[in-house]
């Protein structure tokens, strides 16, 4: 009964590994299948071998989490070989994100990601923590997602920064553009500074804020999404920590929802998350349907 | 959390004891991630957790020798603690060091001996400028049998050369080199033998996935830094690969 049709691609259940959280190798995607994930989203992918800011890359605060990991990844290539090896194995799809700097590449590693076995692409032009990629290319998004829609034939999502001021123009001109649907939200910038020593605390000095503190502006980001696009599929992402929370995005329009930050406290959380949607479901004898973009 | 250092001792050429005032709670082989402001941040286990937080810091990076570089009153600040620690088992056990790799050893031996159990510590080292006094640190033991690849200490050749025998322990708990682990394996029931593993970590609380031990999916940080025996014989990765910043596999020297 948790079963999601995002932009043609099935899903077991709503519940979407975050980009940036653990999809790293080819042993973590099968096991976040194994417990439970609906769909898993691949750390951000660059061209080439990236380390990442230097540690401290998390500060782990009261209301969620302060990260400048600065896309540390394998690269293109390497992480083409962990799906490719994965993917067989699994009974749920990868969605393939990637950090591009030009459409080139963003078109080369979204097809290479695709060919690997990758059911969906996210385009990460909303990363906070580094100087090159991310959010410095947000003004290109309509370029690389023309040209990956050019490219290949598998739903686009576009991970979309809290940034953003007019979220309706943003998405409409993106969806023309040819993006699928709309991870929503990525990290708010953030900093945090040690009173003691007198410095920031974060290796990279900014960082992205992710956890319950963001999950108002999540829910605020999918709610004007849908009502903007009321076609477009919507991962709802910030700060779902239970299934109130999933519930809460569904509700203000998302078909799916993301989870990250929330895994600090263990890889259970996720079936304690679809666990209480199926059982609030039954116990009020609703469907997901019935509850996606509910409120007025 | 941050304290004060309130004690350093040096236990062997570029390994130190560095206590400091901060008083926490952990298990044995449980890790702290200590924060060197400028510089960077680095997992460290918690050696003991009595009188302060004892730590045992082996020059090896720019993190470490920034640790060197301070005293007495230089203030330390840590998160943690993290990961899953050693299994406790009252009976026969033995300890397994390879060098520094001693440093949770402290903490496990008290926490062994509120069990009544009979220690074995058997450590390895590369030489006498190498070797560590367990008492200094403050490990407490029954028995105990020291190896130096020299023979300057001890018998001469490697720890795992030394015991023929383990089949009488109820559990052997190691933490040294991987290629001391990996020799280990061979030689005890793997499913008796819990090992302490090491591996980059970036986030330490088990979302980064940089720690990850493939193809099981096992992240060091959160689903160890211990580890059953049969568990790490599953493990590709394990004596062989060690993953880099950017993720990629490594092989070990």
């Amino acid at each position: 009964m948790l079963e999601v049709d995002l932009a043609g691609v099935k899903l077991r259940n709503p519940i979407v590994i975050a980009s940036g959280i653990l999809g790293i190798s080819r042993g973590l995607f099968l096991r976040l299948d194994r417990e439970g994930a609906g769909a898993v989203t691949t750390k951000s992918v660059t061209l080439r071998p990236r380390s990442g800011n230097p540690l401290p890359n998390i500060v782990e605060l009261e209301f969620g989490l302060v990260n400048s990991m600065g896309i540390p990844n394998p690269g293109i290539e390497l992480m083409c070989e962990e799906i490719r090896s994965a993917v067989p194995h699994m009974s749920v799809p990868i969605i393939g994100s990637i950090a591009p700097t030009s459409a080139e590449e963003a078109k080369t590693m979204a097809s290479l990601l695709v060919e690997s076995g990758a059911s969906a692409v996210e385009v990460n032009t909303s990363c906070p923590n580094v100087q090159d990629i991310g959010i410095n290319l947000i003004n290109k998004s309509v370029e690389l997602v023309r040209s990956i829609d050019r490219e290949v034939d598998v739903p686009i999502l576009v991970k979309v920064t809290p940034h953003v001021q007019d979220v309706p123009s943003f998405v409409r001109t993106l969806s023309e553009a040819g993006a699928d649907g709309f991870t929503a939200v990525n990290t708010l910038k953030a900093m945090v500074i040690d009173v003691d020593l007198l410095r920031p605390v974060l290796g990279g000095v900014v960082g992205g804020l992710s956890g319950p503190a963001v999950r108002p502006v999540a829910v605020r980001f999918i709610y004007e999404i849908r009502k903007t696009l009321p076609g477009a599929a919507i991962i709802g992402t910030g700060g779902v920590e239970n299934w109130r929370d999933a519930a809460e995005m569904i509700m203000a329009g998302a078909d799916a929802v993301g989870i990250g930050t929330a895994l600090r406290r263990g890889l259970k959380v996720i079936n304690e998350v679809t666990d209480g949607l199926r059982s609030f479901l039954i116990e009020r004898g609703l469907t997901l349907d019935d509850i996606r973009g509910v409120v007025p | 959390m941050k304290g004060r250092i309130r004690k350093v001792d040096e236990v062997a050429e570029g390994v130190r004891r560095i206590v400091v005032d901060i008083h926490l709670k952990a298990d044995p082989g449980q890790f702290v991630m200590v924060w060197v402001p400028g510089v960077g941040e680095a997992p460290f286990s918690v050696s003991d957790i009595e009188n302060g937080l004892q730590l045992v810091v082996a020059l090896r990076g720019s993190v470490t020798r920034k640790i060197f570089s301070m005293s007495e009153g230089d203030v330390l600040p840590v998160r943690g603690p993290y990961g899953k620690g050693f299994t406790l088992v009252k009976g026969t056990v033995a300890l397994v060091g390879g060098g520094y790799g001693l440093a949770p050893f402290p903490l496990l031996s008290k926490r062994l001996k509120d069990l009544d159990s009979h220690i074995t510590l058997l450590l390895g080292f590369k030489g006498s400028k190498n070797y560590i006094d367990p008492q200094k640190v403050g490990i407490l033991a029954d028995d105990f049998i020291v190896a130096t690849e020299d023979g300057s200490v001890g018998f001469k050749g490697l720890v795992t050369e030394i015991l023929e025998d383990l089949s009488g322990y109820d559990m052997v708990y190691a933490c040294g080199p991987e290629r001391m682990a990996v020799e280990l394996l061979r030689i005890v029931n793997p499913s008796k033998v819990e090992i302490s593993v090491e591996r980059l970590m970036r986030c330490g609380i088990g979302v980064c996935g940089s720690c990850v031990l493939d193809p099981l999916g096992l992240r060091v940080c959160s689903d160890g830094p211990v580890f059953r025996g049969d568990v790490l014989l599953r493990i590709e990765d394990f004596g062989r690969f060690w993953r880099g910043w950017d993720g990629r596999k490594e092989e070990i020297r």
